[in-house]
């Protein structure tokens, strides 16, 4: 058995070894705070997409286009919401067929990032919640769904209505499901997305046979969208009435209204007072000081953009007109829905910011840096550290504002039907013409994205379903 | 110690990381005699299959003369034409509607003593008859749809209508759903028909 000699240690050396540690981890902690200034400094998602929305609200879905694809094809983290802006963009230049394939990968990835990784979790501690993979907000899940039932509808319709069925149970399953470590059921509150139960609805009535379905959802949607009233005539149609009258066929108007939400960084100002009234108190009963809170708290806002359209008329001449009614409205439900989980949301900053304090505390405690120097560095390398959080501005840029529909019944053939959008101040925009076929007994969609009183890419007419 | 405790912290911290990745998304082929998922919020598979074996088997085996009238001087299975199942019950069926469509229509397609006539056929009908499924009751509106029916080269002889029914009872948290598939045979000409109904009693524990 080997023994080891003990050699007597001077406390000069130990003290200068402490130093030497303490100037070696004073360099790296600074080091670690350029980093992290750096990558808090990197440009949020919402500076980011700012300029494609620009470009594709004022008609231009080139630039918008060109920006996307340069965005898209390198690996950053909001990757996923700009593919998910380039599918609505694909869609309206009418390649349908694109946008679903970029929409359905994204609908699974997100599927999959909805499970916690522990991994990403610790780095969010460490950095902010950028770090974390985007598993999209409740809306943008659900809407995904429909804007991939819309897509399918003007292509070819086959999955049209697994598309919608996808929707409505997403939506269910969300609402069932409390958020990650929360007891309470936040999402209880949530607005239900009108729009795909009315999908769904209209495909079932189309069929002739199916009208108990039509019935129950056209019951649902009257609840879910009150606003809607046009859904009173619809589901008088499924308890009584047929279809379409014999000969004649339905044109349903879907319209992608306004400006949709998006996010923006805004400071938590009530946490941040209480965070630095907290800080101050520790300071002044401990031995260690903690980081003032001198960077704010930062958290994601939704912002919905003002009502600039009040509705789109459709008319056939001679035939038949109509306004669309809102039967979505996204950026309502966009800013509940996020209103709702608030809470949630905040008290991540807030456990982060309390980590990172601790962490400041207890590398001061493992270095006994007890001198006003130390403390002051470590001080400010916590603050820098907290600094460079950023808030999680990750949205799907390119959602509309809201979703409106209007339904016309006529006579089988070809038809010219007019869209022209009305402003809230009562401004006309162009008409716009589009020829429709109408085939006895069944649907035709047509399908237009008035963010303004112009309409942005195509307006997207299907086969007759 | 502390270098210890270091050591055991970053192998927990690390046996942490690995444990909680995220799973990579997995599936299996359930093998024929292998038992079905039990919904816990709405009826699945294992409520909608035994119902519509129960209810069609019953059906099969009765045969009601009443019903086989007008095809049994001409020595041919009976001609029917299954309009549709109208959904009743307290949940919605969702993609099982069709499939619930697909069995009862695969069944009688099996039976020697049924010839099913294809929905489409009958969709044309309605569409050019401007009717509903649920005015089929009516022995006019029947005869008139059996007649775009025989124009289209598919005479029948009877409809066929499936309705899914519920009854809820609650005991606290507890729900007790009673599920019931009616079937409905209606001869086209005389207007006879026979019923079968399967029922089956399902307890949710929430």
């Amino acid at each position: 058995m080997s023994t080891r000699k003990l050699r007597p240690v001077s406390y000069a050396s130990v003290a200068g070894a402490t130093e030497v540690a303490r100037g070696t981890v004073v360099r790296n902690l600074a080091r670690l705070t350029v980093l992290l200034l750096c990558l808090g400094g990197c440009a949020t998602h919402s500076q980011k997409a700012a300029s494609v929305r620009e470009a594709f609200y004022a008609g231009d879905t080139g630039t918008a286009r060109a920006a996307l694809a340069e965005l898209t094809s390198q690996r950053s983290h909001d990757r996923d919401v700009l593919l998910l802006d380039k599918a609505v963009v694909d869609l309206f230049l009418g390649q349908p067929r694109t946008a679903q394939r970029l929409l359905r990968d994204v609908r699974d990835r997100f599927d999959y990032f909805e499970q916690l990784d522990l991994r990403e979790q610790i780095l969010s501690i460490v950095t902010d919640d950028r770090s974390v993979a985007y598993p999209g907000e409740d809306y943008e899940k659900v809407l995904i769904r429909v804007m991939l039932a819309f897509a399918d509808l003007v292509d070819d319709g086959d999955d049209v209505l697994a598309y919608a069925l996808q929707a409505i149970q997403k939506q269910q399953e969300l609402t069932e499901t409390p958020l990650p470590g929360m007891s309470e059921n936040l999402r209880k509150s949530y607005k239900q997305v009108a729009v795909a139960a009315y999908l769904y609805a209209v495909l079932r009535e189309a069929t002739y046979t199916d009208y108990d379905d039509a019935e129950r959802w056209y019951t649902r949607v009257a609840a879910w969208a009150p606003q809607f009233s046009r859904v009173r005539l619809d589901l008088e149609r499924a308890r009584k009435g047929v279809f379409a009258r014999p000969g004649n066929g339905v044109v349903y108007v879907f319209v992608f209204a306004d400006r949709g939400p998006y996010k923006v960084e805004s400071v938590e100002a009530p946490t941040t007072v209480s965070l630095a009234i907290a800080s101050a108190l520790i300071t002044a009963l401990g031995d260690y000081s903690v980081p003032p809170t001198i960077a704010p708290v930062k958290v994601p806002k939704v912002v919905a953009p003002p009502r600039r359209l009040d509705r789109v008329d459709v008319a056939v001449p001679g035939r038949a007109t109509g306004h669309c009614e809102t039967l979505t409205d996204i950026n309502r439900m966009a800013v509940e829905q996020f209103e709702a989980i608030r809470p949630w949301v905040v008290a991540r900053a807030v456990a982060r910011r309390i980590v990172k304090k601790a962490a400041v505390v207890g590398v001061k405690d493992a270095l006994g840096a007890r001198d006003p120097v130390a403390q002051l560095a470590l001080d400010l390398a916590g603050v820098a550290w907290e600094a460079a959080e950023r808030a999680d501005t990750r949205c799907w840029s390119l959602l509309p504002g809201r979703i409106d529909a209007t339904r016309l019944e006529l006579p089988a053939g070809e038809h010219p039907i007019t869209l022209q959008a009305v402003g809230v101040d009562g401004r006309l925009g162009p008409p716009i013409r589009q020829s429709v076929q109408v085939a006895p007994g069944k649907a035709t969609f047509v399908l237009g994205y008035f963010p303004s009183l112009r309409p942005v890419g195509r307006v997207l007419v299907s086969e007759p379903y | 110690m502390r270098k210890a405790f270091g050591h055991v912290a970053a192998a927990a911290v690390l046996a942490a990381c690995v444990a909680a990745c995220r799973s990579t998304p997995t599936a299996h082929v359930l093998s024929p005699g292998a038992a079905d998922l039990v919904g816990t919020q709405r009826a699945g598979a294992e409520t909608y299959r035994p119902l519509v074996e129960q209810a069609v088997m019953k059906l099969l085996s009765r045969q009601r003369p009443s019903v086989q009238t007008a095809a049994a001087g001409r020595g041919r299975p009976l001609r029917v034409c299954f309009v549709g199942i109208e959904n009743r019950s307290a949940e919605e069926m969702g993609d099982f509607k069709d499939q619930v469509y697909e069995m009862i229509d695969t069944m009688l397609e099996n039976n020697a003593a049924f010839q099913p006539v294809s929905r489409r056929y009958l969709q044309a009908a309605l569409r050019e008859t401007g009717l509903r499924p649920d005015q089929l009751f009516i022995p006019a509106n029947m005869r008139q749809v059996a007649t775009v029916l025989e124009q289209q080269g598919q005479p029948v002889d009877c409809l066929l209508f499936a309705k899914l029914t519920s009854g809820t009872t609650a005991a606290g948290k507890d729900v007790q759903r009673d599920y019931m598939l009616t079937l409905e045979v209606i001869n086209v000409q005389t207007g006879d028909y026979d019923k079968e109904s399967a029922l089956l009693r399902k307890h949710y524990h929430r």
